[in-house]
């Protein structure tokens, strides 16, 4: 009854779906946050562009002793992750079913997991603990401490892998025990120590041809959701004359101290050791993919809303981002597992 | 502060975990399919990832539980046309993502002959494409793969007859 073309197409397709491993597969997480990518990417390198199809995983570094993790030979590190329990915070999740973690099922897990054999240390935190750290943290930030609440945090297993650890495997072992939230997986991002090196305090990211940003002049399409609207009209790059008065505008703004230029090739470079693990990443993006910036050094005492705020009305910015700010976010957002909405806090985004 | 809400309400809670399960049950299934639509495994595994916590978000608007694996199969598929549409329109000039597993430079190695019917399978119309995937990789009914793609019973089944045609004719078989 089947033809040979029938046959070849089912056996073709067959064989390249079985190039799949079932056991390689990170297990899924209902509450993963696409935002936080994006918001990272930005930090990082400033790709303005939409990186359409390309996974990076929401696999954030578990924090830990960055210190260490970073001056010791990566290949040899153990594998940091951190689990975060279901609690009041992230009873929604569904991947809580509805159920908080109490202590008892909190002790069970532990056993289970120190029993484990990739795991070579583990150490847990309360939700008191995690939010008393979190507190001296951010002690000397008022915003910060204002918009996480105790009730916003939820304990957290914080474990270390031996180094040769499948991680996947693992996670999924580890999030079958149920009860866990959320995890946290450094792999995939730089370091947040390699962030919080950076000199630059705001970046000034100039439109590029075709900018798909609003404020280049791109126009989407109408639809929702926001985050996958088309893009009906491309946007202009920076002409000359603009580029001069966004340069002029910078250089009479009081309270930015030092100003560097960064072109494309300098920012790819940038981002191509900041993901150098990340080879799917790297494969997709190219030079030309990277904005142009300004990059600045603002005075501490200096109103950096202020400045963000007139930089970003210019015409040819593409966007403003307060690295310092987005930086803390991405922080607390890998150390504490709780999602702060950018826009209130850093405000610096016009895309 | 506010922790995203993911779920539209707490009596949902059995078909919620109805719809954990269908993905569990499902997803290296899934994931196969998504690769033989997209090409490339890493993507693959996010247009699943994302189709499971969108299909939590919308879970409210789906009144017949019975319908829950078609209806994860179609997020999982319209996945793969927004991950197409949005390669073509912008990575015209660039080298889009992993070398998909029907090119000769993937790490994943198939035999000439199966690259062969899958490269010709990538150079049909889209309908055709997608429901001879549905067809012969799924094994699906000519009205599971009209709900899938959202067509009529006979449109479906003419699209194949049609695709099916075409596929015989670039790989010079008569059929």
């Amino acid at each position: 009854m089947n033809s040979p073309v029938e046959n070849r197409l089912r056996e073709a397709l067959v064989e390249a779906g079985a190039t799949i491993d079932p056991a390689t597969l990170m297990p899924l997480q209902a509450s993963r946050r696409r935002r936080v990518r994006v918001d990272f990417r930005l930090v990082t390198a400033g790709v303005a562009v939409v990186l359409a199809g390309v996974t990076t995983a929401l696999l954030v570094a578990s924090p830990g002793d960055e210190q260490r993790a970073v001056a010791a030979d990566p290949s040899a590190d153990p594998v940091e992750v951190s689990l975060f329990l279901c609690g009041a915070a992230t009873l929604k999740s569904p991947d809580c079913r509805e159920q908080i973690v109490t202590e008892e099922k909190a002790r069970s897990m532990r056993e289970i997991l120190q029993g484990m054999p990739d795991v070579t240390e583990l150490r847990y935190e309360d939700q008191m603990t995690v939010y008393a750290d979190f507190r001296q943290r951010y002690a000397s930030n008022r915003a910060w401490l204002d918009a996480v609440a105790p009730g916003d945090l939820t304990a957290v297993f914080r474990l270390k892998l031996k180094p040769e650890t499948d991680v996947p495997a693992f996670l999924r072992r580890a999030t079958a025990l149920g009860g866990v939230a959320a995890f946290r997986y450094p792999k995939m991002i730089p370091s947040l120590d390699d962030l919080k090196a950076d000199k630059t305090d705001v970046s000034v990211f100039l439109c590029a041809k075709q900018a798909p940003t609003p404020s280049c002049g791109a126009v989407l399409a109408p639809g929702k959701p926001e985050t996958d609207r088309k893009i009906a009209k491309a946007g202009k790059a920076i002409t000359l004359a603009q580029l001069n008065a966004v340069a002029k505008a910078i250089a009479t703004t009081p309270g930015i101290r030092s100003m560097s230029y960064e072109s494309q090739q300098e920012a790819y470079e940038r981002f191509r050791k900041a993901y150098a693990d990340n080879k799917v990443l790297l494969q997709a993006t190219r030079p030309t993919d990277m904005p142009t910036s300004f990059r600045l050094q603002l005075d501490p005492k200096a109103d950096w809303d202020d400045v963000v705020g007139k930089l970003r009305r210019m015409d040819g910015v593409a966007s403003v981002v307060n690295s310092r700010c987005e930086t803390s976010l991405l922080e607390i957002q890998v150390r504490y597992g709780v999602l702060v909405p950018a826009q209130k806090l850093c405000g610096t985004r016009s895309s | 502060m506010k922790v995203e809400q993911l779920s539209p309400g707490g009596f949902l809670i059995r078909e919620r975990v109805d719809v954990s399960s269908i993905f569990a049950e499902h997803h290296v299934g899934l994931v196969r399919l998504a690769l033989v639509m997209v090409g490339d495994r890493a993507t693959a595994e996010d247009v699943v990832q994302e189709a499971f916590a969108r299909t939590h978000a919308g879970w409210g608007r789906l009144r017949d539980p019975d319908r829950a694996l078609a209806y994860v199969r179609s997020a999982v598929f319209n996945g793969c046309r927004s991950v197409m549409r949005r390669r073509a329109a912008l990575f015209r000039r660039a080298v889009p993502y992993e070398p998909p597993v029907w090119s000769a430079e993937s790490e994943v190695l198939l035999s000439e002959e199966r690259r062969e019917v899958l490269l010709a399978l990538r150079e049909l119309p889209r309908r055709q494409r997608e429901a001879l995937t549905l067809r012969y990789y799924l094994d699906l009914s000519d009205q599971e793969i009209a709900e899938t793609m959202g067509i009529s019973g006979s449109t479906a089944r003419s699209t194949i007859a049609r695709g099916l045609a075409a596929l015989a004719k670039a790989l010079g078989e008569g059929s």
